[in-house]
């Protein structure tokens, strides 16, 4: 009898385990922005539908416009959790999931140099360079999720996520604002939600077989 | 459901909103100074003729035909702005007088789409002295230029 049920869920081949990735999306805008950041990601089933999710990493980005050059670098951390809401065919891996995320960004922004707005053109427009450091400023977010990860060779996932992020908390320098926040992207003003993609590659490390 | 149709759909989101981020002309740009020009004697407004505005810092000039009110913009990259007031500018009788103006910067952040304006609190005004000043005294009526509502300085002639 016991010897039948576990033939029973070897045949089904449910992966329970620890989960470890990396966000390549990170990877293709430092081709195209000024842009450099490192993003890790790791999971754990605990159960059929439920996955306790942490993500780490850290974001540098330079934005540079007629207006303001600025500067802004951290570190953040993402944790909660994802809800396969896939019906997989027995012997699959894979997940369209929902999940939900409490972020918290430590961070520095830099105020490089900037120019004066000024409609009459009566004096030359030179910039302003008037260095500033705001250091320690801090951040918190919830992240709303949607996305998938998709099993493209054992225990090898490639996955896609597509975030709205909703601001809670930000730490804004005197007379000047963050433009681009480590783990939440560009902010926009009088606006407290931020959009995010991610574009991960997963290794499963098969600890646990049920 | 099909994964590579929601692959797509994900791509089509995730660039659909970028925000503008324009300056709208209602924002306020940097103030300028406003001088009003009265009477030496009877303190009562009176206009300058052909008043042309110049500086050796810039290749810009201002003309006023005929006014008792004008507003001139200060250099915002310096502590000081320097003009040349010339009256009756088109006559044989103009007069030039030199203008240096004194004052501290603060630099006010509005928007991205703006950036920053400047608000400048005056310190003083120098009429240089020359053989016949057009310019007899003048009045610091309000120091903090950070609107345009109402006149900084009064300028007798």
């Amino acid at each position: 009898m016991s010897s039948q049920s576990e033939n029973d869920t070897i045949y089904v081949k449910n992966k329970y385990g620890i989960r470890a990735g990396l966000d390549l999306s990170k990877q293709i805008r430092m081709l195209t922005e000024e842009y450099s950041g490192l993003s890790l990601y790791g999971d754990i089933k605990i159960q059929e539908r439920l996955f306790i999710v942490a993500e780490l990493g850290n974001d540098q980005k330079t934005i540079e416009t007629e207006n303001i050059n600025s500067k802004l670098s951290g570190s953040y951390i993402k944790t909660g959790f994802n809800y396969n809401l896939y019906n997989n065919l027995p012997g699959l891996n894979n997940e369209i999931y929902v999940g939900l995320r409490y972020s918290q960004s430590l961070f520095k922004n830099e105020l490089i140099d900037y120019s004066i707005y000024n409609k009459n053109r009566f004096w030359n427009d030179q910039r302003i360079l008037e260095y500033k450091e705001f250091d320690n400023l801090k951040s918190n977010w919830i992240e709303f999720v949607v996305g998938f990860n998709s099993e493209i060779k054992n225990n090898l996932f490639m996955g896609l996520s597509l975030r709205l992020n909703r601001m809670l908390k930000q730490d804004i320098p005197e007379n000047f604002t963050n433009l681009f926040i480590p783990g939440f992207n560009k902010v926009t003003e009088k606006n407290n939600f931020g959009t995010g993609i991610t574009y991960s590659i997963i290794y499963q490390i098969p600890i646990i077989k049920k | 459901m099909n994964l590579n149709r929601l692959f797509i759909l994900f791509i089509l989101i995730s660039f659909a909103c970028e925000p503008d981020d324009i300056c709208l002309d209602s924002y306020e740009d940097t103030p300028e100074m406003i001088i009003r020009f009265y009477d030496q004697d009877n303190k009562q407004p009176k206009n300058v003729k052909n008043l042309h505005i110049s500086s050796d810092n810039s290749e810009e000039t201002l003309f006023f035909n005929e006014t008792d009110s004008i507003s001139i913009p200060l250099d915002h990259t310096t502590d000081t702005s320097k003009f040349i007031f010339t009256i009756n500018s088109s006559n044989s009788d103009s007069n030039s007088d030199n203008i240096f103006i004194n004052y501290n910067r603060s630099p006010i952040y509005i928007s991205f789409g703006c950036g920053f304006i400047m608000n400048f609190d005056l310190n003083d005004l120098i009429i240089e002295s020359d053989q016949n000043n057009w310019i007899k005294s003048f009045k610091i009526n309000n120091q903090n230029i950070n609107s345009e509502t109402a006149k900084h300085i009064e300028i007798h002639h």
